[in-house]
C-alpha cells in the first residue's frame, strides 16, 4: 500500500462515480466550451470575447472539478468511516489525504486541457503562447484548490451539505474570474483586490498571461503575484487541515 | 378534510423543528441566501454612479431566483432523500400518516423558509438600496410563495432521480445556474448576449415566470398580462405532481 494505491482508489472512483460526474465534469466543461463558443457567434469581437470567457471559465473547472469534489468525496467518505479505515491499514495519513489531492488535480488539469484545445477548434481560440506557464499555473492551482476543498471538509457537519457548503466559493470564483460576464464591473472597485486575491483568481490572471503577449522575462515578472497569492492559500490550507481536519464523523 | 391539514402541518412542524435545530445548516443556508440575495444587488446599487432601480431590481429578481432555487429545490432534494436513506419516510408512514401529508408537509416547511428568507432579502435592499417596496406586495408575496412551492416541487422529483443523498445538491446546480442566468442573476449583459431560443428556453423555467410577475409587482401594472407566466407555473407544478405522484420511492434502492 502506498501513495499510488491511495491515487488509483480515488480515480477508480472518481470516474465510477456516476452520479458526480454531472457536477464535477460535465457541468464544468459544458460551461468551459460552451460559453466562449457562445461568445464567439454572438459578439462582433468573437475570438477575443470567447478567449477572454474562457479563460475565466477555467475558474469554475478549478472550483466545481477540484473544490467540489474533493470536498463531497472526502466528506461521504468521513461519513461513511472510509477514512477511519484507511487509517487502520499501514497508509500514513499523509499518503491517503496526498493521494486524494493527485487524483483531483489530475483529473482537473485533463480537464483544463481538453477545455482549451476543445476551445480552439469550436471557437478559434488561440493555443497559449506559453504552455508551459499555463501547465504550470494549471498544476499548481488545482493543487492549491483541492487541497483548500480538503480542509473545507472541517466546516462540513455532515455529508449531503458539502456541494451546498461549497457553492459560495463556485459563485465567488465565477464572479471574480470574469465567467459570469463582466458583471464585476458594476461593483465596487474596493472589492475588486479581494476577489483578485482568490487562488481561483491567481490561477486565471497566470492563464492570461500565458495567452497574451510577451516575453519570457514578462511572463515570469506577471507570475510573481499569482505565485504568491497561492502559495498563502496553500500556507492557509496546510495549517487549517493540521488543526481541523476530521478523520470520523463527530458523532462517532 | 381536516386530519390531512393537521397531518400536513404535523410534519411541517417536525420538518421545521430538525431545520432550526440544526444550526451549522441554517447559518450556512441564511447566509448563503442573504449574501447571494441581498449582497450582491446592494453592492452593485452602492457602485452605480447614478440611480438605476431598473438595473438594482433585475439583479434582485436574479439573485432571488437563485436564492430561491437554492432553498427550495436543493433543499427539497438533500432534505427527502436523507430522510429516505435514515428510513425517516418509511417510519413516518408506517405511522399512519399519508403519504401527500408527509410530502405536503416538508413543502410547507420548506416554502415557509424561502418566503421568510425571500422577505429577509428584500428588506434589506428596501433599507439599504433606492429600490422602493412593490407596488402591488401581495402579487408579488404571492408570487414568491407560488414559486418556492414549484421549486420545492422539483425538488421532490431530483430526490426521486438521484440515487443517494450526497448527489442531490451537485445534481441540482446546472438547474440553479440555468435558473440563475435565465432570470437575470448574471447581470443584464448576460442576458442580453443569449440567443433567442437560448433566452426563449430558460424563460419556460418556473424562475422565468417569477421574474415576469415580480416585476408587475415591483412597476405595476395589468394583471391580464400575467396569464402566460401563471400558466408556466401551472405546468410546472402538474408535471411535479405527476411524476411525484407516479414515481416517488419511500425506500432507498438497496
Amino acid at each position: 500500500m502506498s501513495l499510488t494505491a491511495t491515487y488509483k482508489l480515488s480515480a477508480r472512483l472518481f470516474w465510477r462515480d456516476k452520479g458526480m460526474l454531472l457536477a464535477s465534469v460535465i457541468l464544468p466543461l459544458g460551461l468551459a466550451i460552451g460559453m466562449p463558443t457562445l461568445m464567439r457567434n454572438v459578439q462582433a469581437d468573437g475570438v477575443t470575447a470567447a478567449a477572454q470567457m474562457f479563460m475565466g471559465t477555467l475558474a469554475l473547472i478549478l472550483s466545481g472539478t477540484a473544490f467540489l469534489n474533493i470536498t463531497v468525496a472526502l466528506t461521504m467518505r468521513r461519513d461513511q468511516l472510509v477514512l477511519k479505515r484507511l487509517r487502520t491499514t499501514r497508509l500514513t495519513d499523509r499518503q491517503i489525504l496526498l493521494g486524494e489531492v493527485a487524483n483531483t488535480v489530475t483529473q482537473t488539469v485533463a480537464l483544463m486541457f481538453v477545455s482549451a484545445v476543445a476551445v480552439h477548434l469550436l471557437a478559434d481560440v488561440p493555443l497559449p503562447r506559453n504552455p508551459v506557464l499555463f501547465a504550470a499555473f494549471a498544476v499548481a492551482g488545482s493543487a492549491v484548490v483541492a487541497t483548500l476543498g480538503v480542509a473545507w471538509t472541517a466546516a462540513i457537519p455532515r455529508g449531503e451539505l458539502a456541494a451546498v457548503m461549497t457553492l459560495p466559493f463556485f459563485f465567488l470564483a465565477g464572479l471574480a474570474s470574469g465567467a459570469m460576464g463582466p458583471i464585476m464591473n458594476l461593483l465596487p472597485s474596493w472589492l475588486h483586490p479581494l476577489l483578485a486575491a482568490l487562488p481561483t483568481s491567481a490561477v486565471v490572471d497566470a492563464v492570461r498571461t500565458s495567452y497574451g503577449p510577451g516575453t519570457l522575462g514578462s511572463d515570469l515578472a506577471a507570475a510573481a503575484v499569482p505565485t504568491l497569492v497561492l502559495a498563502a492559500w496553500a500556507g492557509i490550507a496546510l495549517l487549517s487541515i493540521r488543526r481541523w481536519f476530521r478523520w470520523e464523523t463527530r458523532k462517532s | 378534510m381536516v386530519t390531512p391539514v393537521r397531518e400536513v402541518l404535523a410534519v411541517a412542524r417536525l420538518g421545521g423543528r430538525l431545520f432550526w435545530g440544526d444550526g451549522r445548516a441554517v447559518g450556512g443556508i441564511a447566509v448563503l441566501g442573504v449574501c447571494l440575495g441581498a449582497g450582491l444587488p446592494l453592492l452593485i446599487a452602492a457602485s452605480l454612479r447614478s440611480r438605476d432601480v431598473e438595473v438594482v431590481l433585475g439583479m434582485h429578481l436574479g439573485m432571488l431566483a437563485m436564492v430561491l432555487t437554492v432553498v427550495a429545490t436543493t433543499q427539497t432534494a438533500v432534505a427527502l432523500s436523507t430522510r429516505r436513506e435514515l428510513l425517516v419516510l418509511k417510519r413516518l408512514r408506517a405511522s399512519g400518516l399519508r403519504g401527500r401529508a408527509i410530502i405536503g408537509g416538508e413543502l410547507v416547511n420548506i416554502v415557509t423558509q424561502a418566503t421568510l428568507l425571500s422577505a429577509l432579502v428584500s428588506v434589506i435592499l428596501y433599507t439599504f438600496t433606492y429600490l422602493p417596496p412593490p407596488e402591488l406586495p401581495l402579487l408579488f408575496a404571492a408570487c414568491v410563495v407560488a414559486v418556492a412551492g414549484v421549486l420545492a416541487l422539483i425538488g421532490v422529483v431530483f430526490s426521486i432521480v438521484t440515487r443517494r443523498p450526497d448527489l442531490n445538491a451537485p445534481a441540482t446546480i446546472p438547474f440553479m445556474l440555468a435558473s440563475a442566468v435565465g432570470a437575470g442573476g448574471y447581470g443584464p449583459f448576460v442576458t442580453g448576449l443569449l440567443p433567442g431560443w437560448v433566452q426563449w428556453a430558460l424563460d419556460l423555467l418556473p424562475t422565468g415566470a417569477m421574474v415576469e410577475i415580480a416585476g408587475l409587482a415591483y412597476r405595476g401594472g395589468e394583471l391580464a398580462t400575467l396569464t402566460g407566466p401563471v400558466l408556466n407555473l401551472t405546468v410546472w407544478a402538474l408535471l411535479g405532481l405527476v411524476a411525484v405522484r407516479f414515481l416517488f420511492r419511500w425506500d432507498p434502492r438497496r
